[in-house]
């Protein structure tokens, strides 16, 4: 039994970054549903979202929500692509969760609570994937 | 104790304590969560004045339905924590599964108490890393 544990010549830093490849998949699909939702909120032009003062990202409402939308769809469903251990995928999700980052971080004005929550989700699903990617490509 | 009913003695290896304290912290942080989002489900369901109400939102419903969806969620991750530390492999997938549950529904609530969300949000993320971290070493080491 023990003779099956290579457990000597692993360091145990990398034992905590096994299972990332799961992990950055799951934040990546949930990031992903989360901005779909809050993208859907905003086109169904909810109250929910502040209305701001004169800013130079302002377009409508609309218009954010569908980027959302867009931006939410694209990130889930490379987030599956990680889950399955799709090389690619590890790549195109850093970069869906760069400007996943990026658009929550404009769109904060609107509605802070969520646009934090994705921002961390974001960053984690980078750590994630920047702690794996040496390990497999 | 908790380690040797599954077949093996306790494992002192870089490998057996990565899986065996991240079962453990899985298990208390999904317990916490649980009872967290009971109590704000109570909280919601007693009609408590510290909610924002009057909102429009397509994640509207009332807060009363809100407050049952806590406690059904709660309920249920409490019970899967105690299949974590029980060592069951449902434990761990239904860990990520309530995981995963717990932050969309907590996300989705986040116009009605935004900081007690966010502080659930960001535990349901560490159950969910824990135990996939928890799923690969365990996955490796039999």
């Amino acid at each position: 039994m023990t003779s099956q544990f290579p457990t000597h010549y692993e360091r145990s830093d990398s034992l905590w970054a096994q299972g990332l490849a799961l992990f950055a998949g799951i934040m990546l699909i949930l990031v992903g549903v989360l901005q779909f939702l809050v993208g859907l909120a905003a086109v169904l032009g909810d109250d929910v979202f502040v209305v701001t003062r004169s800013y130079v990202f302002q377009f409508d409402l609309t218009t954010w929500g569908w980027i959302c939308l867009v931006i939410g769809a694209l990130a889930a469903l490379i987030g599956v692509g990680i889950v399955l251990e799709q090389n690619l995928a590890y790549v195109l999700g850093m970069i869906a969760a760069i400007i996943s980052t990026l658009a929550s971080f404009l769109f904060l004005p609107y509605s802070p609570g969520w646009a934090i929550a994705l921002i961390v989700f974001n960053v984690v699903v980078i750590w994630a994937l920047a702690a794996m990617i040496p390990r497999r490509v | 104790m908790s380690t040797t009913h599954s077949g093996h003695d306790y494992d002192d290896s870089a490998r057996g304590l990565v899986s065996t304290s991240t079962t453990i912290f899985a298990a208390s942080m999904l317990a916490i969560v649980g009872a967290c989002q009971i109590l704000q489900g109570i909280s919601a369901v007693a009609k408590d004045k510290i909610y924002v109400s009057g909102i429009n939102y397509v994640y509207q419903f009332d807060v009363t339905t809100w407050g049952w969806i806590h406690i059904v969620v709660g309920a249920l991750a409490i019970a899967v924590a105690v299949g974590i530390i029980a060592n069951q492999t449902w434990g761990r997938i239904g860990g990520i599964v309530i995981g995963v549950i717990g932050a969309v529904a907590n996300f989705m609530f986040l116009p009605y108490y935004p900081f007690w969300s966010l502080v659930l949000v960001g535990f349901n993320v560490l159950v969910i890393w824990a135990l996939c971290v928890q799923l690969s070493s365990a996955r490796r080491a039999y």
